[in-house]
């Protein structure tokens, strides 16, 4: 296969998944407004050459994939509260990354955290 | 997938590889990275774990705003790693706060009885007779009922109070794994 055919493929790729999420809004727009004949086909209505340039630009999967986590609200607070401009992408190191991540912080040869916890909730 | 609430001492236990519980922590956590357990986290963990930090941090440096400077630093270093957590969820139950502190409050009166004898006194740091309470306090009583409320399956912690709560049927049907 050469260069230019895989990037033509690439491009029939792009086009066609800009097109199937406008129609997914389009759906979403046509369906509430269609109160009285639900079962009627709404895919026919739309002409997917119309879709506007712009829609590739807003509709980028990274974009897409952190909007839609649940908790994508929250992870942004924390990001903006320690000083981040962005939430980072997730990756399986960062757990490995929290092992003995305060071992600097807790000098002591040995720690017990239960007792260290239950002396914190209990202020004594 | 099992959606888990980790205690604090679990979290905080990871981050402290001297902790004896520090081997059961990595386990745990090693199931969060093959995806068998999504976390769960509210921020009474959060909180908590920024309680812990502020504190070590006076106890080590004596010196206010070197601590502050510390604990901030740490938490930002938490923070990022957090962020970047797979099946890892940052979430609070939707539930009224009428609800949470009512379950919690019941929980509390249950669990009354409970003393301690401990041979290192915080004052005189000697073996004479140095009671505390030894049961559930709000704070894990808060915790039990917020995992409850985000309708965890289970509960894991190291903290062997966490036992008594383990057939309580107001945290029913989640299951309290003492380990």
């Amino acid at each position: 296969m050469s260069v230019e055919s895989t990037k033509s493929d690439n491009q029939i790729k792009r086009v066609y998944r800009v097109r199937k999420m406008t129609i997914v809004e389009e759906e979403e727009i046509i369906t509430t407004e269609i109160q009285e004949n639900p079962f009627e086909s709404t895919h026919s209505q739309i002409d997917v050459h119309m879709t506007p340039i712009s829609h590739i630009e807003i509709a980028s999967p990274y974009i897409e994939e952190e909007q839609e986590s649940e908790d994508f609200e929250e992870r942004k607070e924390l990001a903006k509260i320690i000083g981040l401009t962005e939430v980072p992408k997730k990756t399986v190191d960062a757990i490995d990354e929290i092992f003995g991540m305060f071992d600097s912080i807790i000098t002591d040869s040995q720690v017990d955290v239960v007792k260290m916890i239950k002396d914190l909730r209990q202020r004594c | 997938m099992v959606f888990v609430y980790f205690d604090t001492c679990v979290w905080i236990s990871a981050f402290l590889s001297r902790d004896i519980n520090h081997p059961k922590a990595v386990a745990a956590f090693e199931k969060v990275k093959h995806g068998d357990y999504t976390v769960l986290v509210t921020h009474h963990v959060l909180s908590e774990i920024l309680d812990f930090l502020k504190k070590e941090a006076v106890v080590s440096l004596k010196d206010e705003r070197k601590a502050e400077l510390l604990t901030r630093e740490g938490y930002a270093k938490f923070s990022i790693r957090l962020l970047r957590m797979p099946n890892v969820v940052m979430k609070n139950p939707n539930a009224p706060i009428r609800d949470i502190f009512h379950r919690s409050f019941l929980l509390l009166f249950k669990y009354l009885r409970g003393m301690l004898r401990r041979d290192d006194c915080p004052v005189c740091h000697s073996a004479f007779s140095f009671v505390q309470p030894d049961t559930i306090f709000l704070s894990d009583a808060l915790h039990a009922t917020l995992a409850w409320a985000l309708n965890c399956d289970l509960f894991l912690t190291f903290d062997k109070d966490f036992s008594k709560l383990a057939n309580e049927h107001l945290l029913s049907p989640m299951k309290i794994d003492v380990q």
